[in-house]
């Protein structure tokens, strides 16, 4: 079955990875060797197709094989809702450096990594992310353009994203930005600056209400408090299960746009409240 | 053998291999490396197919192939040929890919054979190693070498193919190491064959010898060789040799560079001084008949001869 594109040595790794994805994923129907979408150049090893991904599994000696990075591109331009998996024997004559490398490059490129032991068992190693969701390297490594209480907790944001679980990370997100808000417009009312609305010590008072309240008492800067606003509102609104390929697409194009958006609002906040002499609480 | 060829693009689907090609190996990081480059370069050399009922068969070209499959293009350019007999089938692969490409002597040896089969249908007779030379375009030297693949037992075959599949750097052993080994053997087996019971055996201590570092290097079995053949060329004791052979062919840790340093090298050297004296001699008396001229050569000679009458009166 698996033996055209692929030399035989590694056909146990492929039969076991298959195992492994296809109940790890509820996947079936798993078709060999053959074309994701004829705009895209890259037959992987095997693929599956379930109502949301496509799942696509290449089979090598290592972790990131030397044309994973031209995969990935032609994958990630292609339009499509691909979730890319690497399955590699775990004797591979890698050094630890170098797979520890490997697994580092497969990681940032939100490739899943499942690794076949010699009696044929699958491990995951990484649970990978769609293509569309994959986020730039340079967001990874940028944490220092972060406020410094913020650091910590954004990185934690990311390896959550990154691990696989996108929604988890944008959700983290967004608990920063509430309890920041929350926390500006509690010293606000403590400082006297604002007298009207609600309460924010009560946390039965909505954060859209605290938003407007410290809009309307201009408080900080409106343009940053909408974006805020607009990011929770955003992030409660993508919860549903998609009906559809293209309805899972445009979930995830939306999802990582919402990450990269809670980021950009984390970076700003704690400098537009600076201007306004407000200390950056979380 | 004439044939005409047509350059096409032709469906990538209607494309099959060639049962008669001598590669058997297509390493992985290779194939993912030749999509990158063709991904990104495109490709430089059609691949040369024959047609075949609606089919057309690689004469060249089975990794491309592959790879265009792996980029899942429709279309692939290819020189269409005409359909060879078996043998210039197999003759036109060896020469369009062994004189291009370093291909594994496995590779080529697995495939030899066949080719002496198809080749002494042809002649009516065995063809001779230059016959089998010239019509495949390898060198008698491979061809020797092959032939020295094809007669290990299979269980040494299988070690090896299973090498030749990992990417070079990762193969604990190569070719050159059994055809190091095997060429050893045969010296010490033409020369003392009490020491080799049963060869199999030898091996397997060799190898794992050789895998636990004991052996560094193949070329160490050239040393070996050299203990085999010692008796005749520096006049070694046979009982003394047979005992020290026994011990390289033992599960141990001595290895063939400590044996041959220990009894051979001092013997091996005075002999290579002897040769070279006895050439220099001969020199001396041919070419300068008329005395020495050249002042540089009076100065390097007159040191010579303070070196030696310095050596020979300690």
């Amino acid at each position: 079955m698996f033996n055209l594109i692929y030399d035989n040595q590694l056909l146990s790794v492929a039969d076991s990875a298959k195992k492994k994805l296809e109940i790890r994923h509820s996947l079936k129907n798993v078709i060999v060797e053959n074309s994701i979408d004829p705009s895209i150049r890259w037959r992987p090893h095997m693929h599956w197709v379930n109502n949301y991904h496509i799942f696509a599994c290449e089979i090598s000696n290592r972790p990131f094989p030397s044309n994973m990075n031209e995969i990935h591109s032609e994958v990630s331009n292609g339009g499509k809702p691909v979730r890319i998996f690497v399955a590699y024997p775990q004797n591979n004559n890698l050094t630890s450096d170098e797979l520890h490398l490997d697994i580092i490059k497969a990681k940032s490129y939100g490739i899943g990594l499942i690794c076949i032991s010699s009696t044929n068992e699958g491990t995951v190693i990484l649970n990978g992310l769609p293509v569309n969701l994959v986020i730039p390297q340079t967001t990874v490594n940028e944490l220092d353009k972060y406020h410094k209480k913020l650091r910590p907790l954004i990185k934690n944001a990311i390896e959550t994203y990154i691990d696989g679980y996108p929604k988890h990370g944008v959700q983290e997100l967004g608990q920063l930005i509430e309890s920041s808000i929350r926390h500006l417009a509690i010293k606000a009312k403590k400082l006297g600056n604002y007298s009207s609305g609600g309460n924010p010590n009560d946390d039965t008072y909505s954060f859209g209400n605290i938003v407007d309240d410290l809009i309307r008492e201009k408080i900080i800067k409106a343009d940053i408090l909408g974006k805020c606003r607009g990011f929770v509102e955003d992030r409660n609104r993508v919860s549903h299960k998609p009906r559809s390929i293209q309805k899972a697409l445009e979930q995830e194009i939306k999802l990582k746009e919402d990450f990269l958006q809670g980021l950009r609002i984390l970076e700003d906040l704690p400098k537009k409240m600076k201007l306004k002499n407000y200390t950056f609480k979380i | 053998m004439s044939y005409k060829a047509d350059l096409q693009n032709i469906p990538v689907s209607l494309i099959e291999r060639n049962p008669e090609n001598p590669r058997i190996f297509f390493r992985q990081e290779e194939m993912e490396q030749l999509y990158v480059s063709i991904k990104t370069k495109g490709l430089l050399v059609p691949i040369s197919v024959y047609e075949d009922s609606g089919k057309y068969v690689i004469i060249d070209g089975e990794r491309r192939w592959r790879t265009f499959l792996k980029l899942n293009y429709d279309t692939i350019p290819a020189i269409i040929q005409d359909k060879p007999s078996p043998l210039d089938n197999l003759l036109l692969m060896f020469n369009i890919h062994g004189l291009r490409e370093q291909w594994d002597i496995y590779t080529i040896a697995m495939k030899i054979e066949r080719v002496v089969l198809l080749l002494s249908d042809k002649l009516g007779y065995e063809p001779t190693e230059i016959q089998v030379s010239e019509e495949t375009g390898m060198t008698r030297g491979v061809i020797r070498r092959c032939k020295m693949i094809i007669a290990l037992p299979e269980r040494f075959k299988e070690m090896l193919r299973v090498e030749l599949e990992k990417p070079k750097k990762d193969q604990l052993y190569s070719e050159d190491f059994f055809l190091e080994m095997e060429s050893s053997l045969k010296s010490v087996k033409n020369n003392y064959p009490e020491t080799i019971q049963d060869i199999d055996i030898v091996r397997d201590v060799l190898i794992e010898k050789y895998l636990n570092k004991i052996i560094n290097n193949v070329v160490d079995f050239r040393k070996l060789t050299k203990i085999a053949t010692a008796w005749n060329n520096v006049g070694f004791s046979r009982d003394e040799t047979i005992k020290l052979i026994e011990l390289i062919f033992s599960k141990n840790e001595i290895s063939i560079a400590y044996v041959y340093a220990e009894h051979f090298e001092v013997l091996y050297g005075d002999r290579a001084v002897n040769n070279s004296a006895k050439n220099f001699l001969y020199k001396l008396d041919s070419v300068f008949e008329e005395g020495v001229l050249d002042e540089t050569l009076r100065s390097l000679l007159s040191e010579i001869k303070e070196k030696i009458d310095n050596l020979l009166n300690r």
